[in-house]
């Protein structure tokens, strides 16, 4: 028993006022809660309520430069800037002409995927037939990660995340605006020894505003690298190795705290009108061998390409 | 159902409030939880604000742990404690640089903004920073979840000796710390 005014009956007395004082501070609910947890259990994020999928002319606004990486650049110019409600495909959308647009012939639909290695050509990407609808099955097994070499040791899929992984870059926007407000997503994880790969799926309307969105996350990585403070990212590959085309990002988090630094890799391919993102992020203080990382975050997003080619 | 832990600080004022979001038709299992949840959740966020030192960081980090609670609270809610068990998920998430990453990125999942507690109180969470984690922890078990020394140790998986002396090397601590305080007051 501390002695009254002694040191321990100070800190006693000032932890139980900040603990009064806790109690009379609003809480969080458990409306909040229930959400959370919605979020948690929901097989289809379906879009985010009233957005403006704006389909704007992606040429005019992210041309690549000359000689660079032309595998993943814009399918076509969108001819037009469309209004239209996520989860709602078949409503009628407002179109407004866009003036800027050049008036280019888009690519004929199916033609096959694209393949080899990472890609110079100056070939427009291709643009597959398929168009998935997103479920919890969409997702990649944890089986089909192994068979391709990605070591996961989940026997089911996790938790997705409550977005996917790149953040708000040139102007701050949402993660919802970075991705140009994709129609559906779903979202699992799955763990490794020493860290997590997490998997987002993100169905757009159609291929083409599935290849604009990965050509303005890419363009804007490049435009605006540094993040903030302590995030940076990088484009490290483009290619039509894994679907259509494929975009490998680099995220170098510095701790606000220790100074330690962490790099994500982030690879996000395109097949039809989804993208395919995986993320490899590997637990604070691991000490074990990152040299493969980023191929593990490739070859985590193939089997995702293929898992939906197969459904 | 096993007896758990109440709040320090006196019954919560806004508990009641907390129970009207109990809807008609819940389940069984999920009024019980909402019980759980208005009766201590106000001290679980205060509990990690002290060990993290940040108030917002704190009520995202609880709220998640919640969420957590609720998709499995049929396990949870047997055991003897569901509110270490939701503190500890707590802190966890929030030293999870991941999620710090991605809230510093994108912000919190929090629909509502909250202010912090009064700045009365920022000099003895500062100071609580200050110290080793271990004491950090220690000391917010005893003095702000009313855990006995007994409790702790088994919470913690160590002899109680040891948070005995966590408990003396924390308290000596924060005495002189707080003390530099009312000095320079």
């Amino acid at each position: 028993m501390a002695e009254p005014g002694s040191p321990e009956d100070e800190l006693r007395g000032r932890m139980h006022a900040l603990a009064r004082q806790v109690q009379q501070q609003p809480g969080g609910g458990l409306a909040d809660v229930r959400r959370r947890r919605v979020r948690r259990q929901r097989t289809t994020a379906a879009g985010t309520g009233l957005a403006v999928v704006a389909v704007l002319g992606a040429v005019a606004l992210v041309l690549p430069a000359v000689g660079e990486d032309a595998s993943v650049r814009p399918i076509a110019p969108a001819p037009s800037v469309t209004l239209t409600q996520p989860g709602t495909p078949s409503a009628p959308a407002t179109t407004v002409p866009d003036p800027t647009a050049p008036t280019t012939t888009p690519p004929t639909s199916g033609a096959p995927q694209g393949t080899g290695s990472t890609s110079t050509s100056t070939t427009p990407p291709t643009l597959t037939e398929g168009s998935y609808a997103l479920d919890l099955g969409s997702l990649v097994t944890p089986d089909e990660l192994r068979r391709f070499g990605v070591p996961t040791t989940s026997t089911a899929v996790g938790d997705g995340g409550s977005q996917p992984t790149i953040p708000g870059l040139c102007t701050g926007p949402t993660w919802q605006e970075q991705y140009s407000s994709p129609r559906d997503r779903v979202a699992g994880s799955y763990q490794l020894d020493g860290g997590q790969l997490l998997a987002d799926l993100l169905a757009y309307s159609d291929g083409v505003q599935a290849n604009a969105a990965l050509v303005k996350l890419k363009e804007d990585a490049r435009a605006c690298p540094t993040v903030n403070e302590f995030l940076q990212i990088t484009v490290t590959a483009v290619g039509s190795a894994i679907g259509d085309e494929f975009v490998v990002f680099a995220l170098d988090s510095e701790s606000g705290l220790d100074g330690s630094k962490e790099r994500i890799w982030v690879t996000i391919a395109r097949i039809g009108n989804v993208l395919v993102e995986a993320t490899l992020d590997r637990d604070p203080g691991y000490t074990g061998d990152i040299s493969a990382d980023q191929q593990l975050s490739r070859d985590a997003a193939q089997a995702g390409v293929d898992h939906l080619l197969a459904s | 159902m096993p007896p758990r832990s109440s709040p320090p600080g006196g019954p919560d004022p806004r508990a009641t409030r907390d129970r009207d979001e109990i809807r008609s038709g819940d389940s069984p299992e999920e009024r019980d939880f909402a019980e759980f949840y208005a009766a201590t959740h106000r001290a679980a966020t205060g509990q990690v604000y002290a060990m993290i030192g940040n108030w917002h960081e704190a009520q995202e980090a609880v709220q998640e742990a919640y969420a957590r609670a609720l998709g499995r609270w049929q396990q949870v809610s047997t055991y003897e404690d569901p509110l270490a068990w939701v503190r500890t998920v707590a802190y966890r998430v929030s030293v999870s640089r991941w999620r710090k990453t991605r809230r510093m990125l994108f912000g919190t999942d929090h629909d509502v903004v909250v202010p912090a507690p009064m700045e009365t109180h920022v000099e003895l969470v500062a100071g609580l920073q200050k110290l080793p984690a271990a004491q950090r922890e220690a000391l917010v078990l005893h003095y702000l979840a009313d855990l006995p020394v007994a409790q702790i140790a088994a919470q913690l998986g160590v002899p109680e000796g040891t948070v005995k002396a966590r408990l003396s090397r924390g308290r000596a601590a924060m005495a002189t710390l707080l003390g530099d305080g009312d000095d320079r007051g």
